[in-house]
């Protein structure tokens, strides 16, 4: 949609003081257009506050986020809100709620009242592709952590669901694996990546660097407030950058034919 | 847990409605003087349409006691139950009620200003408009008291929940206090109308109270389920709603708003009654889940019929005697009050209170 190829959203001196503490140093940054982005570092990086602020949910010290080529500011919450989708770390929901009440709230900024015939399609649809479906009448209190996770995503999925248009929208998850077994883990990056094709970003936290190489269009490394490193193809990797940012020993591995490993 | 997962909301408020009608016939017709359903509905016919032979003393009983307080009671239970709905929705926590945030004691105390003060200053010139002053004194009070609360809550930007709350417990002791000073310096009646605030009692109603509680609930109602949805959203979490499209900070102040204007009128004409806010919405939830279009729905359904109840039970126990209802409401609820406290104590934090 904007005129500059493939400049989705884009972070200008972006930085963010809190009690004298900067959270997050100068920083510019473009994101793509349907690009998957993963951001890493060490705990205390800004990793969730360079999120929080592209999100729109802090306002920054310094600078602009500019979303489609238009300061974040000059959006409406609404108008935010029916494209961009953010998965969190942790939900705490102190009163019974029904699963597919919980992913309903996806298309809360489609519809006043009562809820019509397409937000319900896409509500089931969003629980299907996260294999949640049979949890529809589950109070989500009794759910595991994982499969707590699993509906939240398919929550998000449901608020920026691509109808006819296919209108450029953005996805934040906020280490959006942490409680998931192995396979699902893969699976629910795998719907993330599969969004690429339908005009979504993707900015994404991860702690799993294995995980990231084998997703991340791009890799963004951060440490003290900054992003280090921006790798725009995972082939950039280097031990010095994970060693560097990560602050441990580890072994960077190129198997014949496979995205590179790391072991410690 | 959910005791009627499979019924429908439809089915629960066609269900609440009837019980309500049964609950009406059963508070007008119970008291000093008994009037059947046959009796009721004659009285009605006969104001209505002038049809049929009545006892004028029964038709006078009935229409100017019985019913305005019947009325009165649905419109009070309505208006404390769907605020306790909000509160609860707003803080997120199942034990928060209209009394606790210092909305009714400072309704209350703006109230009893207006009962001692009033008298003897400019306002007696005003006597005409006393009916409407009450109120509206009322409403100032429970409103200075509750955003006096909601400002030191209110720290960058957004609402602590428990200084919240600990401010609620200031304010209260400080309302309570200069109602109990005015009801020590006031002459004997204005002081025995004070006292009767602190447990409070339908014995007073009339039609022009039914009129005040009636615009305020009818108000309060239908403002309350324009934000059921954005509730709804701000139970995943202040920024969570934020992402979902909802002005997390001018939804806390409309349904601090609606909360005042409901209680506070409520409080000016009958007093205070605890715990009906905390129950009402709570029975609800046990019932089916916390959906806030339901619970405002169903709260106003069943906080009516409730208290119409409960006032017909104070009618009777002790007659010719009449219990205050806040005693009954006080015996009813501070025991509930206890045992949520014990299973929100018992559940922790991890696996959701109803869990």
């Amino acid at each position: 949609m904007g005129k500059k190829e493939g400049s989705m959203l884009e972070a200008k001196d972006l930085s963010f003081k809190i009690a004298g503490k900067h959270l997050l140093q100068s920083t510019s940054v473009n994101f793509r257009a349907n690009a998957f982005h993963v951001i890493m570092g060490a705990n205390g990086a800004g990793k969730s506050t360079l999120l929080k602020l592209m999100a729109g949910d802090i306002q920054p010290t310094t600078g602009e986020v500019l979303f489609d080529s238009k300061d974040l500011r000059n959006y409406t919450r609404l108008q935010l809100a029916r494209r961009r989708g953010v998965l969190s770390q942790h939900y705490n929901i102190t009163f019974p709620i029904t699963v597919g009440d919980m992913v309903m709230m996806g298309r809360y900024p489609y519809f006043d009242n009562i809820p019509n015939q397409k937000d319900i399609t896409i509500q089931q649809q969003a629980m299907k592709l996260m294999g949640v479906e049979a949890f529809y009448d589950r109070d989500y209190n009794t759910l595991s952590g994982g499969e707590a996770q699993k509906v939240q995503m398919s929550r998000v999925l449901s608020q920026v669901w691509q109808e006819e248009t296919l209108e450029s929208k953005i996805i934040f998850l906020d280490e959006p694996v942490s409680h998931l077994d192995i396979k699902y883990q893969y699976q629910l990056l795998q719907v993330a990546k599969d969004l690429c094709q339908q005009n979504i970003t993707v900015i994404a936290i991860l702690h799993d660097i294995n995980l990231a190489i084998s997703f991340a269009d791009r890799l963004l490394l951060m440490k003290q407030g900054v992003i280090k490193y921006d790798l725009s193809s995972i082939g950039e990797i280097s031990t010095e950058m994970l060693e560097d940012v990560f602050d441990v020993k580890l072994r960077l591995l190129h198997p014949q034919g496979h995205k590179p490993v790391v072991i410690f | 847990m959910l005791l009627l997962k499979k019924t429908s909301y439809s089915s629960i408020y066609l269900t609440l409605s009837l019980l309500l009608v049964v609950a009406i016939v059963l508070s007008a017709g119970t008291g000093a003087v008994y009037l059947s359903f046959r009796e009721i509905s004659s009285l009605i016919a006969h104001k209505a349409f002038g049809n049929g032979i009545v006892n004028p003393v029964h038709e006078g009983l009935f229409f100017q006691i019985r019913l305005p307080r019947t009325i009165l009671c649905l419109f009070v239970g309505a208006a404390l139950s769907v605020s306790g709905a909000l509160m609860q929705s707003l803080f997120r926590n199942p034990i928060v009620e209209p009394g606790l945030v210092g909305t009714s004691a400072g309704s209350a105390l703006g109230a009893a200003l207006f009962i001692v003060l009033g008298s003897n200053s400019f306002f007696s010139h005003l006597s005409f408009m006393s009916e409407l002053l009450m109120p509206v004194c009322a409403f100032l009070g429970g409103l200075v008291a509750t955003v006096i609360v909601y400002y030191f809550s209110a720290s960058l930007n957004r609402v602590n929940i428990s200084v919240m709350i600990l401010a609620g417990i200031a304010v209260n002791a400080i309302a309570n206090g200069a109602t109990g000073f005015l009801a020590y310096i006031a002459r004997d009646p204005q002081a025995r109308s004070i006292t009767f605030w602190n447990l409070g009692s339908f014995a007073g109603a009339n039609w022009t109270a039914v009129a005040f509680a009636g615009a305020s609930t009818i108000v309060g109602f239908f403002l309350s389920l324009r934000f059921a949805k954005s509730l709804n959203a701000l139970q995943l979490g202040d920024t969570e709603a934020g992402y979902l499209g909802v002005n997390t900070e001018r939804l806390k102040i409309s349904i601090i708003l609606i909360n005042t204007l409901l209680v506070s009128i409520a409080t000016s004409l009958v007093g205070i009654i605890a715990f009906v806010g905390l129950i009402i919405p709570h029975l609800l939830r046990l019932m089916k889940g916390s959906d806030n279009r339901y619970l405002i729905i169903g709260s106003a359904l069943l906080g009516a019929i409730v208290l119409s109840i409960t006032d017909m039970v104070c009618r009777v126990v002790i007659a010719p005697a009449e219990m205050p209802i806040g005693i009954i409401t006080a015996f009813i609820g501070a025991p509930v009050f206890l045992w949520l406290l014990n299973r929100m104590k018992n559940n922790g934090q991890k696996g959701g209170f109803y869990a």
